[in-house]
């Protein structure tokens, strides 16, 4: 793997420390609070209903992975979206090696937003590494959330002992290689790997809006500190109830991380999806939909 | 006639193709993909699981399988295939989802060569950025030489000329003495001439203390009490409200230093952070703390630290970057005559110690000093 995180932090934040003999880039935290949460975290608000349904999109993509879903919410709730920073819209210079080396860093931005927004008796919809985000955000804040949906969420993505959380290290090592080598191109200059054709029969006006940007130096730290990290001892102290949607054959959540989650969450529904893949608000956005729908229709938990 | 079966182009182009359902089933691969992994003719991959690496799979679905169902197709993608013998085969990928068939489309060229080249452009690059960071450094190091030269040829003949003009006035103040006794204005005018003659005789101090040709009497001493001794005289001179907070290491190891050039370092540190402060319009705070830095993998010696930062209006890159310089200053003349910083380098530098700064515009300034820790 390339070690040129020194030529990265200068181009993200644009800072130097002179050690008496030459420069080199040096990261220091930004002032958040000071900042307006809302241009921060490009926040949108939709819908007409009362209740926050709050979205929050997983690794690798920005708020535009929820538009499949969104609509069906709109009548019923205040639907909240957001980017995490380093996505989207975000607010580049917001990202702080230091906040955001850890998930409680993003966790600390979705109550950001909630204080900002003023939210409360929250619907909180993670896919993937922001289900992780969603419950240490309701471990520090309960009384904020009503119920949390986690779309093919995971504590831990490492394999441990009987636990199977589907990868081995070299395995994580070998995506952020991989990473470095999409993002940052065939000489390490940034390649404009995915900008493909729209295709004609989408509606592609919002998707010209933003479309799953992500910053590749960002993306980089996010996905260490996402599929490094092991959150499996907080997941009991999750009280607020929650939903684990879990989908068929899922190469990142494998069936027996949802399944572990539900034997620990205090309060947990487990459904098993048709849906197959990781990304099933894109693939199968009825399904989701529906199980959605039905979850907060009913009891909190079965 | 021969009797051989129709060759299928699409087994015969000279990359790899393969569909597969949105689920990851794999409807059809063609027979150059197979050859490339070591598997027989008439082998039929199950899903995309067989064919990508873990870490490719990770990759493909966590970034390139959204922008697929968004519409979006795959230009370039790199990935890793799996070859039947346990190692890899480097592709690039461009891929496309049929939005009415629900399949995804790979088209894939081998890249293993262009692999290597990429390995060696890269190592290639990060060598000249090495190159670069060093010439800049020796450039910069050489500039605070050729700026000392003529600083210590200036201040001596300064010193010289100065011991001149202060004899002479004495003996004129003598002289005044006995040809008009009472002439007091005289006498005042005098004794301007010799107060501003002592304030040369300090900025020549300060320059000879930038070229670190003064004299330097050091001694075994702990940062902390440095920190202790001019804490007292510097809280004096700030602004009210200011906050000021001491985090300082309990166990400090001792350094070797001048500890009047230290002290006059940190109260000239602790003014800037005042300064600092002031421009910003705010009540701010300023913190000191001192650690020590144990020996690792990039610095063998064992270093003690003493930070100033402040919470104050920061600087540019472009002012900090001359910071250090001599005679730099961003308070007008009025105020100082920017050697505070220079001499502050030239001093630690004298020292065998290090000065770093890291500002950040509109958020604040923290100066660090390294010392090595004194061998018992």
């Amino acid at each position: 793997m390339r070690d040129d995180s020194r030529v990265d932090e200068r181009r993200v934040l644009g800072l130097y420390c002179f050690d008496g003999r030459s420069f080199f880039p040096r990261v220091t935290g930004p002032r958040c609070k000071t900042m307006d949460i809302r241009r921060r975290n490009n926040v949108r608000v939709v819908g007409h209903g009362s209740q926050p349904l709050l979205f929050a999109h997983g690794f690798g993509c920005d708020q535009v992975m929820w538009r499949r879903i969104v609509p069906a919410f709109q009548d019923d709730y205040a639907v909240v979206l957001f980017d995490h920073i380093g996505a989207g819209k975000s607010d580049l210079s917001a990202y702080s090696t230091d906040r955001h080396g850890s998930l409680e860093g993003y966790a600390s931005d979705v109550l950001d937003v909630c204080a900002a927004l003023n939210l409360q008796d929250v619907i909180f919809v993670g896919h993937s590494v922001s289900a992780t985000v969603g419950m240490l955000a309701a471990i520090r804040e309960p009384a904020r959330f009503s119920r949390l949906v986690l779309i093919g969420p995971t504590p831990c993505y490492l394999n441990d002992g009987a636990y199977r959380g589907g990868f081995e290290r070299a395995d994580l090592l070998g995506l952020l290689d991989m990473m470095e080598k999409n993002y940052f191109g065939w000489a390490g200059t940034l390649a404009p790997l995915i900008i493909g054709a729209d295709n004609p029969s989408e509606d592609v006006t919002e998707l010209n809006e933003s479309f799953c940007a992500t910053d590749p130096v960002i993306a980089r730290q996010f996905a260490e500190v996402t599929f490094l990290s092991d959150y499996r001892a907080v997941v009991p102290s999750v009280v607020v109830p929650s939903l684990i949607m879990q989908c068929a054959r899922d190469a990142i959540a494998p069936e027996s991380v949802g399944q572990y989650l539900f034997e620990h969450l205090p309060a947990a529904t487990l459904h098993l999806m048709e849906a197959t893949g990781h990304c099933p608000h894109l693939t199968h956005p009825d399904e989701t939909i529906s199980v959605i729908r039905r979850y907060l229709a009913g009891p909190t938990h079965a | 006639m021969s009797t051989a079966a129709a060759v299928d182009p699409y087994d015969q182009v000279a990359c790899g193709l393969l569909r597969c359902a949105v689920d990851g089933t794999v409807q059809r691969s063609n027979l150059t993909l197979r050859q490339w992994l070591g598997h027989p003719h008439d082998h039929r991959f199950t899903s995309l699981y067989d064919v990508l690496s873990p870490p490719s799979l990770l990759f493909f679905e966590m970034q390139l399988r959204p922008l697929l169902a968004l519409g979006r197709t795959v230009d370039g993608g790199f990935l890793l295939l799996r070859h039947i013998d346990g190692s890899v085969v480097p592709v690039v990928v461009n891929a496309v989802q049929r939005p009415d068939e629900r399949t995804i489309e790979f088209a894939m060229l081998v890249v293993r060569e262009r692999e290597q080249y990429e390995a060696t452009l890269r190592k290639a690059q990060e060598d000249a950025e090495q190159a670069l960071h060093a010439m800049a450094a020796s450039a910069h190091a050489q500039k605070m030489q050729a700026v000392g030269q003529m600083a210590a040829g200036v201040a001596h003949e300064f010193n010289n000329l100065l011991t001149v003009m202060r004899g002479n006035i004495e003996f004129a103040a003598a002289d005044v003495a006995v040809t008009t006794p009472g002439s007091k204005s005289i006498l005042d005018d005098l004794g301007r001439a010799t107060a501003a003659a002592d304030r040369m005789a300090g900025i020549v101090r300060q320059l000879l203390a930038f070229t670190g040709q003064q004299p330097v009497r050091v001694s075994l001493l702990n940062l902390n009490a440095v920190v202790q001794a001019s804490a007292q005289l510097v809280t004096h001179a700030l602004a009210p409200g200011t906050v000021w907070e001491t985090q300082l290491a309990g166990d400090l190891w001792p350094v070797i230093a001048a500890s009047d050039q230290l002290e006059q370092l940190f109260i000239s540190l602790v003014l800037n952070a005042r300064d600092a402060l002031a421009a910003s319009g705010r009540v701010g705070q300023i913190t000191i703390a001192t650690q020590n830095v144990p020996a690792d993998a990039t610095n063998a010696m064992d270093r003690v630290r003493l930070i100033v930062s402040d919470t104050g209006i920061g600087m540019s890159d472009q002012v900090r970057a001359r910071a250090i310089d001599p005679f730099f200053s961003t308070k007008g003349m009025a105020t100082g005559v920017g050697l505070g910083l220079s001499m502050a380098y030239g001093s630690i530098r004298a020292m065998n110690g290090n000065l770093d700064i890291s500002s950040t515009p509109d958020v604040g300034t923290t100066v660090t000093i390294t010392l090595p820790r004194a061998r018992d």
